[in-house]
């Protein structure tokens, strides 16, 4: 019996007490000695966000970890922007890990919280994602030069540099995020990642986390995750954040459709308790209908029955119970006025769907933002959860 | 979802699902309510007060029951849906399509002219 099987977690250390700023992020290394890295250092006005990947298992890892993290925390001494530390890092290690024959991937962010600038620069890892608040758009931030330890031809790349609105939410991750195959030999892909990211933006960070963990966990379909895996998530806060978040993921079918019913109507009525809101029971009937309604309608218009993946979250505001729900299916055809109002000629058998949906929340907003649909539904609450 | 049927008379049949009515256990349902016309049972009640929960699919499958009901010179009648079934009735305005009694017996009555009950 491998009494080491069992990954264990451990949170990036470190924690902003800026109000408008949150962070996290983990780390589940297969052992104790992973090959990933992931650091936080809070030196006011500067946030300092590492991820980086060591190639090569069983060569000492854990070893050129400590080097990495020493040779970063140095850089952050003498260096102000993310292409200056980057390149003291590389000085400090590079013909060392040239000579064993191991290069480093490494992607880095510094943040002002202050006034939300940042710079960032990667080595050859793998693409940061940042989502920005309004569209909601996607800027991917790919490597802007060669991993550490592979000799620079020429000058180093250019850092990039921009600014954090409120509500941005920036991702670092390593590959095993996106490098999780299922049974079939699919890649879970840089797609799939995107795809939780995008649905579950505006949840409270450690939710968007567990929606990641969760995806892949579908996607794995309860295997252990075949690599190291680390998340590191930081988001200027937004002018109305949620409360709560609560994510989901599921295969559209049908009985998945059923079981997500059922867990987010559990989940509204916790949420309901938790913060003494006194709702009616039409609330939530209305509520239930309309979930089951939007996941079926995926299932049966977008995916056309393939078990492909839906991506929910339900998110609690102080004014308004919101659902997000996201796919990657065909697009919604036609004009959604016609489709919310009632079915014409009356009564006839079928295409009550979203109607119905129109009828027990207050408002339905569709998307097409790229290649993914995007439903949200919202019901305000009668009063407004009080501070 | 498990489906009860009783025939108070040959010309009725007492449908009894038990369950939630959505698109997993719907198409059970719409078989079900389309198949006894066709074996003379043209009066149908469906009894829904062990229904928590209903769809679309479901209020689809009622529709299709009753169409099949009418083809064959009868109808179909509700009993005693729970308030969220009974909130999807009203919201899909099908609460005006069916009628909708408080038990089995009054259905009955009013399908059958109290011959059958």
């Amino acid at each position: 019996m491998n009494t080491h099987s069992k990954p264990h977690r451990h949170v990036c250390h470190g924690q902003t007490q800026e109000a408008s700023w949150g962070w996290t992020g983990i780390r589940r290394p297969l052992e104790a000695d992973g090959g990933d890295v992931c650091l936080v250092q809070h030196r006011p006005p500067w946030l300092y966000l590492a991820v980086a990947d060591i190639a090569g298992k069983g060569k000492e890892p854990a070893r050129w970890a400590a080097q990495l993290q020493a040779a970063l925390t140095q850089a952050l001494d003498r260096e102000a922007s993310a292409a200056a530390i980057l390149q003291a890092v590389r000085r400090a290690m590079g013909p060392r890990l040239a000579e064993a024959d191991i290069f480093i991937t490494l992607a880095l962010a510094v943040v002002n919280l202050e006034d939300g600038t940042f710079s960032y620069a990667n080595a050859g890892h793998a693409a940061a994602y940042l989502l920005r608040a309004q569209g909601p758009q996607v800027e991917r931030l790919p490597a802007t030069e060669v991993p550490l330890g592979v000799p620079l031809n020429g000058a180093p790349g250019q850092e990039r540099q921009g600014r954090f609105d409120p509500g941005d939410v920036l991702w670092l991750y390593s590959d095993g995020a996106t490098e999780i195959i299922d049974a079939s030999g699919h890649i879970f892909g840089r797609s799939g990642l995107l795809d939780v990211l995008l649905a579950a933006r505006e949840a409270p960070l450690p939710a968007q986390v567990q929606a990641v963990l969760r995806a892949l966990g579908l996607h794995r379909g309860g295997q252990p995750f075949p690599d190291d895996l680390t998340l590191l998530v930081l988001r200027r806060r937004p002018q109305q954040p949620a409360l709560e978040g609560f994510p989901f993921v599921i295969q559209a079918r049908y009985l998945h459709v059923r079981a997500a019913t059922q867990r987010v109507l559990r989940q509204m009525r916790l949420w309901a308790r938790r913060y003494n809101l006194d709702l009616p029971d039409t609330f939530f009937f209305r509520w239930e209908l309309a979930v089951s309604e939007i996941l079926t309608n995926i299932v049966q218009h977008a995916y056309n029955h393939q078990p492909e993946r839906i991506q929910g979250v339900l998110l609690l505001f102080p004014e308004a119970m919101v659902l997000d729900v996201w796919d990657a299916g065909a697009p919604f055809q036609g004009d959604l006025a016609v489709y919310l109002n009632q079915p014409d000629p009356f009564p006839r058998e079928k295409g009550y769907g979203l109607y119905l949906v129109h009828q027990s929340v207050d408002q339905v907003r569709y998307h097409r933002i790229l290649e993914r649909n995007w439903w949200r539904l919202r019901k305000a609450f009668p009063q407004p959860i009080s501070a | 979802m498990k489906i009860e049927v009783q025939r108070p008379s040959p010309q009725v049949a007492v449908v009894h699902p038990q369950g939630r009515v959505d698109a997993v256990s719907a198409p059970d349902l719409r078989h079900m309510l389309r198949e006894l016309p066709e074996q003379g049972a043209v009066h149908l009640v469906v009894d829904l007060r062990d229904v928590p929960f209903m769809d679309s699919s479901g209020l689809s499958a009622l529709i299709s029951g009753l169409k099949a009901a009418r083809s064959h010179g009868g109808t179909l009648a509700l009993v005693s849906p729970t308030p969220p079934v009974r909130m999807a009735l009203e919201l899909s305005m099908l609460d005006r399509i069916f009628p909708i009694y408080e038990t089995v017996e009054a259905a009955l009555q009013h399908l059958t002219g109290g011959e059958e009950a």
